[in-house]
């Protein structure tokens, strides 16, 4: 079966990842420069403002609020360490109770709260994040820049968690081999696979795992 | 119990933003040692005026004593080293944090022992692993320094006048260039915000 030609900021089936965090890159940066195809204009650089919010319950549920809207993603599976994600979830603000109660709350894995409208703003639901001690918002600041190696779309990010910097390296593909062969050129095959949730509850210190380096 | 004198201070916290700052006290300052030093901070969401540490298995607390206009002064003081009595940790450290202390059940903590059994297990604390390269500089009569500081992996860079005199330390930021609207932030409240103990829920303030 031919081998589905990725096409960066596209959607695709269901990718394999690896990401890491860090603050020294510098080398696999360049390697992912020098060996890096032409990509698209529009994922030279990308600039985006986010509110992850973390749980201390969850792990598997990754959710995010980017101009106005939320995404959940979910875990699907890890193969070779390199992690699968589905989307569970995507929601506008306002947003109703019945989404709330029925898909966001649960995939927060935290004791839902009462309802008593309808609709909910971004700042109603961000106050309802602050009233619940499981839950924490997170600013998200990043500027990624966009490869693609082994036909696999790579990223390095320079990244801001609540305001403090850290550099982000990601190789991604619905083909593992694909991405293990990025990981070899680039010389990160020791490097431990860390996703955005796990690196953000590192550094707001939920977690006692550092990061890659 | 070494004692030392109150010191005013004036620290910024930032990347780009303080990269100005810092560029000006290298080029006007005398430059000093250079360090390298790790640090565990203890946090707590209720204590808003004891800067707890440990290093090379030393604790100590700074408390603020006085506000000046702009200017913090603190008051430093060494609680000891590892291993800490019961009596200390009792008295001295969990009040600073805020927070309750537990039973503790050993007349004798080793800073593995204080680590694991009293701090990383209290839901109310959390705790700062910092690195961070420390250059020192002096201007104006004062102690300065500017630092690249890893917060838990995450890093920002900080810059720092202090003086016995808070006059000096105001001329010297007179005179280096900082700005009105950079507020002076002590290392907790910076580690409280990319710890996100302190959050404004704003939503504006996201973006």
């Amino acid at each position: 079966m031919a081998k589905e030609e990725l096409k960066i900021g596209e959607i695709s089936k269901p990718r394999f990842e690896f990401r890491s965090f860090g603050q020294d890159f510098e080398e696999a940066a360049y390697l992912m420069g020098r060996l890096s195809v032409p990509v698209p204009r529009k994922v030279w650089e990308r600039e985006s403002d986010e509110i992850y919010i973390v749980s201390k319950t969850n792990e598997i549920n990754n959710t995010k609020i980017r101009d106005g809207k939320m995404d959940i993603k979910t875990f699907v599976t890890s193969i070779d360490g390199l992690e699968q994600w589905n989307p569970l979830m995507k929601g506008e603000f306002p947003i109703s109770a019945k989404v709330l109660k029925e898909e966001v709350f649960p995939a927060f894995m935290v004791s839902t709260p009462k309802f008593e409208k309808e609709n909910y703003s971004l700042d109603e639901f961000m106050e309802m994040v602050n009233q619940n001690q499981e839950l924490q918002a997170v600013r998200v600041h990043k500027e990624r820049y966009g490869y693609m190696v082994n036909n696999t779309i790579c990223e390095l990010a320079d990244v801001l968690i609540n305001g403090a910097h850290v550099v982000s390296i990601n190789s991604e593909s619905t083909e593992i081999e694909d991405i293990k062969a990025t990981l070899r050129d680039l010389d990160l095959e020791d490097i431990e696979n860390i996703n955005y949730l796990q690196a953000i509850k590192r550094i707001i210190g939920w977690s006692d795992k550092t990061l890659a380096n | 119990m070494t004692h030392f004198i109150p010191r005013y201070e004036f620290r910024l916290f930032g990347l780009e933003e303080i990269d100005s700052v810092i560029t000006t006290l290298r080029a006007k300052g005398i430059a000093g040692k250079e360090r390298h030093i790790s640090e565990i901070y203890l946090m707590t969401a209720g204590n808003t005026i004891n800067n707890i540490k440990i290093r090379n298995k030393l604790l100590d607390i700074k408390t603020l004593v006085k506000h000046d206009d702009t200017l913090e002064q603190w008051n430093p003081q060494e609680v000891g080293q590892f291993p800490l009595s019961k009596e200390k940790i009792v008295s001295e450290i969990f009040p600073a944090l805020g927070v309750e202390a537990p039973l503790l059940d050993k007349d004798v903590y080793t800073l593995k022992e204080f680590m694991q059994e009293l701090i990383l297990v209290d839901p109310d604390i959390i705790v700062a692993l910092t690195e961070k390269d420390r250059y020192a500089y002096s201007f104006n009569d004062c102690i300065c320094e500017y630092a690249n500081v890893k917060i838990n992996g995450a890093l920002l860079r900080t810059v720092a006048f202090e003086s016995e005199n808070p006059d000096l330390v105001k001329a010297a930021i007179k005179a280096i260039g900082i700005k009105d609207n950079h507020k002076n932030t002590n290392y907790p409240k910076a580690i409280k915000r990319v710890l996100g103990l302190e959050i404004n829920y704003d939503i504006n303030n996201f973006f």
